[in-house]
């Protein structure tokens, strides 16, 4: 009996441990991922979305993101028809502030902001504080070779519940995602399609994100500059959205 | 009123876009028709002949400009709405600076801002028990874009940590004249907190003519589409104004009718707000609340108004003509922008139309829940780019003749506008 439990006892710590790899490899990976998307720990990143309709430019878009850390960031419309409107990220919570309002309202990642983007596409770059990564083979994908990830949201503040990713085999450079939402529906997919150089790092430049429903409609997010920067805490703070000024 | 005229527009000249870090110009045109009928507030239609209401189409212009500039670590802003309506072949002309305040950011922590500022401490969308240091809002335009609500005059210091904030306000009317006088001074309080998905204040109003205010609010967001918010405020007496046939026998009041009779009531009166707002696939919204405030009129009294106002016509023919028409000018009074009685459900959705540019459909309705009574507000608006919207939006006041919205002098409006943006 006394043998019996030590060897349960054994087991389950064995399995633990294995969680605990598979997730650090997983998170490993995702990091891994993320350095074409998130180049310093606090920066800048200048964003210009364009959404079309049959190919025709509906509407165009700037917005400043200010990245903090893994878990904050703020984004403000520079050109916009909300122009002021500013997007406040803080651990798994978001808020928006209008310029009309004068108080911060709270949202969800996944409401959209601008054509096909949602609000996590440009507040938040990184995948992995957000998403755990299973593996499922390798596939080619517009003639290039990839592996096939399976990220599932583990974190409240996740833009998306699935995404199937495909990376390219030899660097893990991403190169098309597709969207799910709870239900389980695939309601949009992503093409990475540009990358450039910067301070020695290859970066994202570019992805554009097709509607799955509404397959006439595309937009396209593309990233102008990336400038390391940080901002005052108090910035992250969603009370003090009102004050900020000049940014 | 010269002298003033000729400061602002020096010190806008100062601020010009050029040297301005952030600016705003918008514009509003807008023809609009109104409806009145005869009800028991506008008998004989003579509220809207006393009131110089006149049916048929009015046109109106409106500019609104916002600046903000910085100099030597200080940033002002101001904001001014210059607003002409044509009345009877005349133009009426007003200009209000609807914010003008100057802002130190100190250290890492601390704000300081100092003059006229709109602020919004509420979580509510169209009701905000807690929004102590704001006007009311307007429900035709809960979000205020068309910028007719004003600041308040106060200096504000607040500070912010990590996850949590704390700020105090002491708030005055300003009164110009030979000097320059401050009225009706009061502070206020706000403690915020996040607590990882709620977002929790606690507010209070503290003023020396009043009982304090207590309250708290707060927001939550629950899935993906659903946001769920409240407040809650406390006030020992009521000080709004009543129609005094509540409390006097007296039929007709030589003076204005209206007293605060429930200042030194030893009661809790509450306000309660509950509400959700919720994004349905294809990004339709749904806001949803229901308000109570225990300052309105129950049912009884809304009743003894009512009595009243039906008997006033008796004494139109008669010598006491002249003071019945001031008493039934003076009985408007009854209505407030947030409702005159205490339970409301008010809804606003927002249907974008999919695959026809960039059309939106709005429609808000308030529903007073003891008359059934409501008003309802649709509106269909259409984007071009970033800069124009135009806009159809119409008013419709309905209800039971004794309803507070039935009894109204107005049933309708129409209008349409144009809105621009530089």
């Amino acid at each position: 009996m006394y043998v019996k439990r030590k060897i349960s006892f054994f087991c389950l710590i064995l399995l633990a441990l294995s969680i605990a790899i598979v997730a650090d490899d997983s998170e490993e990976l995702l990091r891994r991922i993320d350095t074409f998307r998130v180049p310093y720990e606090n920066f800048l990143v200048r964003t210009q979305i364009t959404s079309f309709e049959h190919d025709r430019v509906k509407e165009t878009a700037l917005f400043d993101a200010y990245i903090s850390g893994e878990d904050k960031s703020l984004v403000i419309a520079k050109k916009y028809r909300t122009r002021g409107m500013k997007i406040l990220y803080v651990k798994a919570n978001m808020w928006v502030q209008l310029p009309n309002t004068h108080r911060p309202l709270r949202i969800t990642p996944i409401q959209r902001l601008m054509g096909e983007a949602s609000n996590g596409d440009v507040a938040r770059l990184g995948l992995s504080r957000d998403y755990t990564a299973e593996a499922l083979g390798k596939e080619t994908v517009e003639g290039t070779a990839c592996l096939k990830l399976k990220l599932t949201a583990k974190s409240r503040g996740a833009t998306y519940h699935k995404i199937m990713l495909f990376v390219r085999e030899k660097d893990l450079r991403t190169v098309k995602a597709e969207f799910f939402l709870l239900s389980g529906k695939h309601f949009k997919t992503a093409f990475y399609t540009d990358f450039k150089s910067l301070n020695g790092k290859n970066l994202l430049a570019k992805m554009t994100i097709i509607d799955e429903l509404q397959q006439w409609k595309k937009t396209t997010i593309e990233y102008l500059s990336i400038e390391e920067k940080s901002l005052p805490a108090r910035y992250f703070n969603k009370n003090n959205l009102v004050h900020i000024k000049g940014l | 009123m010269r002298r003033f005229s000729l400061i602002l527009c020096v010190f806008l000249w100062g601020l010009n876009p050029v040297s301005a870090q952030e600016w705003e110009v918008l514009g509003f045109y807008k023809t609009y028709y109104n409806w009145y009928r005869p009800s028991l507030f506008n008998h004989r239609e003579l509220v809207v002949r006393q009131l110089g209401l006149t049916q048929g189409a009015h046109f109106s212009l409106a500019q609104y400009v916002s600046m903000v500039t910085g100099w030597q670590g200080w940033q002002g802003q101001v904001d001014v709405l210059a607003s002409a309506v044509r009345q009877d072949k005349d133009w009426e002309a007003d200009i209000q600076v609807q914010q003008l305040y100057l802002q130190k950011d100190m250290g890492e922590n601390w704000v300081l801002i100092a003059g006229r500022s709109l602020q919004r401490w509420g979580t509510g969308y169209a009701f905000n028990p807690t929004d102590v240091v704001a006007p009311d809002k307007e429900l035709s335009d809960l979000d205020n874009s068309e910028k007719r609500i004003g600041g308040n005059d106060m200096v504000k210091l607040e500070y912010f940590g990590a996850s949590y904030s704390l700020a105090f306000c002491y708030l005055a009317s300003i009164q110009t004249g030979a000097k320059l006088k401050l009225q009706n001074s009061r502070a206020a309080f706000r403690f915020y907190k996040n607590l990882g998905s709620l977002d929790l204040s606690l507010v209070s109003l503290i003023s020396s003519q009043e009982n304090p205010v207590w309250g708290l609010n707060f927001a939550a967001v629950i899935g993906q589409r659903l946001e769920v918010h409240g407040e809650f405020s406390m006030q020992q007496g009521s000080y709004r104004k009543y129609h005094r046939i509540l409390v006097d026998k007296e039929f007709f009041f030589p003076e204005e009718p209206f007293l605060s009779f429930k200042s030194n009531d030893k009661r809790l009166y509450f306000q309660l707000l509950w509400g959700w707002q919720f994004t349905f696939p294809g990004n339709i919204f749904w806001a949803s609340e229901y308000f109570h405030q225990g300052q309105g009129y129950s049912k009884q009294e809304w009743r003894r108004v009512i009595d009243y106002m039906a008997i006033l016509p008796a004494y139109l023919d008669t010598q006491a003509h002249d003071i019945a028409v001031g008493n039934l000018l003076w009985s408007l009074n009854v209505y407030r922008p947030g409702g005159a009685m205490r339970h409301y459900w008010m809804n606003h959705v927002q249907i974008p139309a999919s695959g026809m540019g960039d059309f939106q459909l709005l429609i808000t309705q308030m529903l007073n829940l003891s008359d059934l009574s409501f008003v309802m507000i649709p509106q269909l608006s259409l984007s071009q780019g970033n800069h124009f919207t135009f806009y159809v939006r119409s008013y419709i006041f309905q209800g039971d003749k004794t309803s507070e919205y039935g009894a109204f002098f107005q049933s309708a409006t129409i209008e349409a506008g144009l809105r621009f943006r530089l």
